[in-house]
Parts: structure tokens; C-alpha cells; sequence
């Protein structure tokens, strides 16, 4: 694992930011931190960068005590957050000129292809710049010494579609066997990117899974009966939203086997016309799993 | 990694800096150019108001030198990138003492050479003015910029801690609880710029180590709030402590080793001089001889504890008589000084003045008690004798740097100005001689004992100054001066210096006196105690 946090606790004052968050993410990966605003994202990469420590628990970034993050890790590690403080009075290309002395990997040819792709105007002073510019900016300092772990803080936050596409282009052209580590609120922003999803809320870690096993273990299911039926009282493990209108019987399966399913319905229910099983968008399946999970787990 | 993030810094201040030497350079042309005498006094001003700008340059280019790395705050991009930490801390460093400090230094030294000094001694009084401003004003800014994030924040930071200071310690200790300084506005005042020096020194290292390698800005505020109680303390300094400090640094530890002190009732009651007009306040004058007084030597007081006590040995008063009790009086007044001629040794009979507040004087003057008093005493050796004409001299003294005289406005006085690249003497003595005839008028004598053991001249700038005026005619007539007007194209100003050489301490208990028997003119004093325990 590229990254490893065991019970992380952080408290600003009364507010606990973490309460005991654990999450891994493999190397090579590209692992999306999904929760709302507030949820602990932002808290979360700043006790593994080593910004902040942390009240309790610890983590490790590139196998080392995210509290002991030397230059020599940061030199494979690419940070890019939405809000970077750079030396404003510098410009583009001095802050650039500025950072490649400390990189021994760094790629001039690199530098110049990410700058032509992004239209960063060199001679304009970081300050001047526009915030999604600034955000390109913060790119284009983190890609060029092809970093081994690349950590993106809610980078899509307020840029426009056009220019988050042209990041994720980019960021996706350079990836290689980059790990990536992406937080985001917005699920669409990252959906067809990333290889693993965790799901933070409240300061917690809900769920941590790879999309593939994601997308396969949830299912809509609607189960049309002979006749009306009522709901059952106890339901198999994985089942959630469950409703009955008449004689039709929907949920979502959170745990779906193809070869399990129909002996599951046909346990707790007579005369089975028809079962429909539908796999279910990205946002929906976080819908389910996020609100499931806050009633007791998936 | 060092000269690299130096260059970034430097390109992102190059601007404010050059307007900060520019006011270096500007202060040290100007001061050159108000010459010896300072004049005129209106230029004085803006000269004082620049090197009053100038630091602030040095404290507020210092604060934003580290605010171009901030460390409080989880925002700076810098903090995950493969930069050491020391090599931050060092660039810094080396921003303040090239960028900040050089052009100061630089401004130093062609002031001295200007001013006709030497390279040497040009740069090594620029090189010491530097060394204590950049410990008492460029270290501090240091430690306030790592600590905040913004100059306005420094400004709060600084306000607050100066409101903290102005409010619990100066209205609530001194004014309100009464303690006062124990060394201020004595030859040991330099104690507290030597805390002062440690502490920044040790409190910068401290701070900026704990901010930069573990980023506590909290604990990093209280240890400054810490150092900066400490050095207020300092001056709180129990006195015998800090003259027993003072007495270790002696350079001639037994030179005064022969000196002895003793009541000598003998010499009668203090009568004031023929024509002299009657003190205002007045007090007790204690007879005494002093004896076993070196020869071309000065004794001075420090200080003097005073106790009065019942014959039973209860404590009734205690005072203390300095330069700085209450503001009474001059030097002359407040102490007890005992000057041995070149090849004298006899003993000296002096008067010892003491003030004692009104009330006390009223309640114990006339009951028989015993007085106490513990001496702090400093022995002068006369370093160097030089002297330089009368009027319109414009000498190279070799002891005194340059110096000038001339008849003052007043037409009255010989006015004395002279210039240093060393420190200026604690005391000197100064006459007008007049060659041909060999007459010679009494000494002017001036006494400002500074007794600091390192250089450390910073205000207004590198050079020190010292002067008098000295009289050769009196307008009300009372005094005819050997050498007057009519003599003085001839005549010349002798200037003798003393220097410390040996601290050192004697007790004086007279067991049965009655205070009313040693009153002065005016047997009433306006002074307030400085401590009374009754």
C-alpha cells in the first residue's frame, strides 16, 4: 500500500474532524476520497502530507510515518489543492525555474509539453492568475518530476467543465504508473478515472472498495410476483431500499451473485413471475451505499 | 540548496530592500554632513527620525523575509516540497545579515571614513553597531515573522505584547506595586541588554527550530511571550547580584583593595560654600574620610543602601541613594566621589549627601539611632590626558577621536564637541589652561558611568559622541575665571578621561548618631523612598 491510515483522529477544539478513519490505498491505483463538504477529505490529506498531525492513530505515505515525511519522500510526491498558497509576486515560469533544483527527476521537456497543453502564461505573476489557472498551475509544478504518489485535493472545485476536462486529459496523459489520490464531493467529476472509490462521512471511512467490485456487486432488482405480497420482516444481508407497491418487490442488492439472487427471492416469497436485475449508475450505487451505511453498514 | 531559495527571496524583496539601504546610506550622509556640533537642530530631527525608519525598515524587511516561507497556516505549497527545513533557516539568516545587515554596515563604515577614521576602526564599530542591531532588532522580527503569517499579524503580534508589557508590567509592577528597576540608569544598565542579546540569540535559535522542524506556533508565541518577561525581569535583577556580576568583570580586581571608609564626626557640620545659593531640598551631609585612595584614580558610588535603626537594632528606614533615585538631584548631589590627584594620597574628607523623605527626617531627627550604609563603589583610573585649543580647535585627539571646541552662543562657555569610533569615556575631567602664564581654571567634571563589557552603540548611529561646556565667565560675577575671555586665543582645553577599572564594596555602621546633628541647609527633603519599610 501506497498509502495506509489507521485510526486517524483529529480534533479542531470540540470538532472532530476524523473520528478514526482508516483507509489503504495499493500502489498504482487511482483512489477517490468521496464525502461532502466537511466530511474530512481536505483533513485527511493534511495529516498524510504531513501538514497537520494527527490527534491520534497514524498513517504511512510511501512507507513511511506520514509524521516523518522528509524531502526525500516529498520529492515523489505531487500535491495539488484547490487552495494552494504559491508565491503570488513570482511568476509562471520563476516559481518553475524556482522548484526544478529541487527535483532531481525533473523533466524540463515535461515542464514545457504540460505548460503548451495548458496555456500557462509564463510571464504572468502567479497572483494574476485566474483560479482555474492557478489550479493548472499547481499541476504543472506537481506532473514534471513524474512523482510516484500524485495527491489531488478537491481539484475540480469551482473550475468550469471545459477546463476540469482539459486537467483530467492531462492529468490522465501523464498518469503512467502514477498512483493518484484524488478527494472530491462530486462523484461525476471523477466517475471513468479512478480505480478505487472510499466514502468518508462525518470523519469516517464508510466503505473502501475497487470500482470494478463496486460495479458489479450492486444491483437494481425488481421482482414482479403472482399476486401482492407485504414486505417480509427480515431480508438477506445486502438488500437495501427495499419497497413493495402490489405485486412488485424493488431493492438494491449491495452483495449481488448472479447465482445466488433467484433462491434469495424464491427463500421469501411464492410465485415468482419475473426478476429484473439492472446494474445501476456510479451516483446511485453511493446514494444507496452512503445512506445504507449510515444505518449500520453494508 | 541555500543560495537558491536566498536568490527567490532576494527577487521577490530586492525592491524593499534597496529602499531600506537607501535610507541606511541616506541617514549615515546626512549625519556626516550635521558634522560634529549636529547642527543644524532641525536637521538633527530628521536624521533621528531616519535611523528611527531605518530600524523599522530592518524589523519590518526581516518579518516579511520569513513571511516568504510562512509557517503557520496548512496553505503553503512550500511545506510538500522536497525543501530542508535548515536550508529555509539558513537562507533566511543569510538574507538578514547580507541583505538586510550589509547595506547597513556598508553605510557604517563610509560614515566612519568619511568622518576621517579608519578602515579598521570604521568597520569595527560598524561591525559591533551591527552585531547589537541585529540582536535587538533583526533576531526578534525573526522569531515575530516566523510566528505570524502577515505583516498586519506581526503588527497585532507586536502591539499586543507591548500593550501586555506597557500594562502589567509598568503600571502594575512599577507604578502601582511600587518595585523599581535595579540597575536602570546605572553604570550596570547593561545587564538587561545583555539578557536581552542572550535571549535573542537563544530565543531565535529556540523559536525558529521549533516552528520550522515542528511547527508548534502556539508554544512558539509563549516562548516568546517567556523571553520577553524574562528580559523585562532582568531589569528586577536583585542589585547585589548584578554587582557581584559587575565586580567579577573588575579588569583591576584589587585595585581598590586599600580604600576604607570611616564616620569622622571631626569635621563638623556641612556648611554650604560662600555665595552659593540655598538648596531647595536638602537632607543629611554625612562627614567622612576616605583614605587608601590610588593615586590619578576616581571613586564613585553606585550606589548606597541606607538603613536607620533603633539603638535596639529595629529597622526604622531604608532607602537607597543612586543616579536614578527619583530623578533627585545631579550626579554630585545623589553620590559620594572622591578624585586622587596624579600623585596624591592623602586621605580625603567629603561629605556624604543623603535624602531622606520629609516625614522620616521629622519623626527620627531627634532620637538617637544608627545608620547603616552599604556602599557600591567603582574606581576609576584617568586613562588618557589630550588636549585641543581653546577655540576653533579641529583636532585627531588620539584618545578622543576627532573633536572640535568654540565659544557658545552665550559667549559664556568653551563648547567641546568630540567624536568615536569607541565608546565614549564613562568620566572625564576638562579645564582651560592658558599656556604662556600657566594659569589654569577648576575642572569641569562630567561622570556617566556605563560600565557594559562589549561595544554597543546603536542609537543614532555608528559613531559615539560626548561634549560639554566648559566656562570661563560667569555673568553674575561671582566667579573670575584664571583664564577668561581675553586669554582664550592662547589657551587650551585639557581633556583627562577615566576609565573602570575595579568594583568593589565597603559597609559603614555608626552605631549612635542623632540625625539632626548632620542636617544640611534645609534639613527637609522632597525625595520619595525608594523603598521604606515602615
Amino acid at each position: 500500500m501506497i498509502i495506509h491510515a489507521a485510526s486517524l483522529h483529529k480534533a479542531f477544539g470540540r470538532h472532530e474532524a476524523l473520528q478514526g478513519l482508516s483507509l489503504s490505498v495499493p500502489e498504482g491505483s487511482a483512489y477517490a476520497l468521496i464525502g461532502a463538504n466537511g466530511a474530512g477529505k481536505t483533513t485527511t490529506i493534511k495529516v498524510l502530507m504531513n501538514i497537520i498531525e494527527p490527534s491520534r492513530g497514524a498513517a504511512t505515505v510511501l512507507g513511511v510515518d506520514s509524521r516523518r515525511l522528509s524531502p526525500r519522500e516529498f520529492a515523489q510526491i505531487g500535491y495539488v489543492s484547490e487552495n494552494q498558497d504559491m508565491p503570488g509576486r513570482l511568476t509562471v515560469g520563476q516559481y518553475l525555474e524556482y522548484l526544478r533544483p529541487f527535483y532531481t527527476t525533473w523533466d524540463r521537456d515535461l515542464e514545457r509539453s504540460v505548460l503548451l497543453q495548458m496555456r500557462l502564461p509564463i510571464e504572468r505573476r502567479i497572483r494574476d492568475l485566474s483560479h482555474g489557472m492557478r489550479l493548472k498551475m499547481a499541476l504543472a509544478c506537481a506532473l514534471p518530476f513524474k512523482p510516484k504518489l500524485l495527491v489531488l485535493d478537491e481539484p475540480f472545485s469551482g473550475l468550469d467543465s471545459l477546463i476540469r476536462d482539459e486537467f483530467m486529459e492531462r492529468l490522465l496523459h501523464q498518469a503512467g504508473d502514477m498512483t493518484i489520490f484524488i478527494s472530491s464531493h462530486e462523484l461525476a467529476e471523477i466517475e471513468g478515472v479512478v480505480t478505487h472509490v472510499g466514502f468518508i462521512d462525518q470523519g469516517r471511512l464508510l466503505f473502501q472498495e475497487s470500482m470494478t467490485e463496486l460495479s458489479e456487486r450492486v444491483r437494481e432488482v425488481r421482482v414482479t410476483l403472482e399476486k401482492p405480497a407485504a414486505a417480509p420482516n427480515r431480508v438477506p444481508e445486502g438488500w437495501v431500499q427495499l419497497t413493495v407497491e402490489g405485486n412488485v418487490l424493488s431493492f438494491v442488492d449491495t452483495r449481488f451473485k448472479d447465482d445466488h439472487l433467484a433462491g434469495s427471492v424464491a427463500a421469501l416469497f411464492d410465485g415468482i413471475r419475473n426478476i429484473d436485475v439492472r446494474p445501476i449508475a456510479l451516483r446511485s450505487i453511493f446514494t444507496t451505499l452512503a445512506r445504507a451505511a449510515r444505518n449500520g453498514g453494508v | 540548496m541555500v543560495w537558491h531559495i536566498l536568490k527567490k527571496d532576494v527577487r521577490l524583496l530586492w525592491v524593499f530592500a534597496l529602499a531600506v539601504g537607501t535610507i541606511h546610506l541616506a541617514n549615515a550622509t546626512l549625519r556626516c554632513w550635521l558634522g560634529l556640533f549636529q547642527e543644524p537642530n532641525q536637521l538633527v530631527i530628521v536624521a533621528d527620525l531616519l535611523s528611527l525608519v531605518s530600524f523599522l525598515g530592518i524589523v519590518a524587511l526581516t518579518i516579511a523575509v520569513m513571511h516568504q516561507d510562512p509557517v503557520p497556516g496548512v496553505r503553503q505549497d512550500w511545506l510538500i516540497r522536497p525543501i530542508k527545513r535548515g536550508d529555509i533557516i539558513l537562507a533566511k539568516l543569510l538574507f538578514v545579515v547580507l541583505v538586510i545587515q550589509g547595506p547597513l554596515l556598508l553605510a557604517d563604515l563610509i560614515e566612519g571614513l568619511v568622518d576621517g577614521f579608519s578602515l579598521s576602526a570604521s568597520f569595527a564599530a560598524g561591525a559591533a553597531r551591527n552585531v547589537s542591531i541585529l540582536c535587538y532588532f533583526s533576531l526578534p522580527a525573526m522569531m515575530i515573522g516566523a510566528v505570524t503569517r502577515s505583516l498586519m499579524e506581526s503588527l497585532i503580534f507586536s502591539v499586543v505584547g507591548l500593550i501586555i508589557y506597557v500594562a502589567v508590567f509598568l503600571v502594575g509592577v512599577v507604578l502601582l506595586v511600587g518595585v523599581k528597576t535595579s540597575v536602570g540608569g546605572t553604570g550596570l544598565s547593561w545587564v538587561v541588554a545583555a539578557t536581552w542579546y542572550t535571549l535573542a540569540v537563544v530565543g531565535t535559535a529556540a523559536v525558529i527550530s521549533l516552528q520550522f522542524f515542528r511547527r508548534k506556533t502556539a508554544m512558539a508565541r509563549c516562548l516568546i511571550g517567556a523571553g520577553g518577561a524574562a528580559i523585562i525581569l532582568s531589569s528586577f535583577l536583585p542589585w547585589r547580584a548584578a554587582f557581584a556580576l559587575q565586580e567579577s568583570l573588575s579588569r583591576e580586581l584589587s585595585a581598590a583593595n586599600a580604600i576604607a571608609l570611616a564616620f569622622n564626626p571631626q569635621m563638623g557640620r556641612f556648611t554650604l560654600p560662600s555665595g552659593a545659593a540655598t538648596a531647595t531640598s536638602a537632607a543629611l551631609y554625612l562627614p567622612l574620610r576616605v583614605t587608601g585612595v590610588p593615586s590619578a584614580t576616581l571613586m564613585l558610588t553606585d550606589r548606597a543602601n541606607v538603613r536607620i535603626a533603633d539603638i535596639g537594632g529595629r529597622t526604622l528606614y531604608q532607602g537607597r541613594s543612586n543616579l536614578s533615585v527619583d530623578g533627585v538631584g545631579s550626579i554630585q548631589d545623589a553620590q559620594l566621589e572622591v578624585r586622587q590627584t596624579e600623585n596624591g594620597d592623602a586621605a580625603k574628607d567629603v561629605y556624604q549627601r543623603i535624602f531622606i523623605p520629609a516625614a522620616v527626617y521629622a519623626r527620627l531627627s531627634n532620637q538617637p539611632v544608627s545608620l547603616e550604609i552599604d556602599y557600591y563603589l567603582t574606581l576609576f583610573r584617568a586613562e588618557a590626558t589630550d588636549s585641543i585649543p581653546a577655540t576653533g580647535g579641529h583636532e585627531r585627539l588620539k584618545d578622543l577621536g576627532w573633536c572640535a571646541t568654540r565659544v557658545d552662543g552665550e559667549g559664556d562657555d568653551i563648547q567641546m564637541r568630540c567624536m568615536d569610533t569607541r565608546r565614549t569615556p564613562s568620566c572625564f575631567t576638562a579645564y582651560l589652561e592658558h599656556s604662556p602664564s600657566g594659569l589654569r581654571n577648576p575642572e569641569t567634571h562630567v561622570c556617566d558611568p556605563d560600565y557594559t563589557p562589549f561595544e554597543a552603540n546603536v542609537w543614532p548611529d555608528t559613531l559615539s559622541r560626548f561634549g560639554g561646556k566648559i566656562p570661563f565667565f560667569d555673568r553674575s560675577g561671582l566667579i573670575h575665571y584664571p583664564v577668561d575671555g581675553t586669554k582664550l586665543a592662547d589657551a587650551r582645553l585639557v581633556i583627562e578621561t577615566y576609565v573602570p577599572r575595579d568594583h568593589f564594596t565597603r559597609h559603614l555602621t555608626i552605631p549612635n548618631i542623632q540625625l539632626s546633628d548632620f542636617a544640611g541647609p534645609l534639613a527637609v527633603s522632597s525625595a520619595r523612598p525608594t523603598q521604606n519599610v515602615r
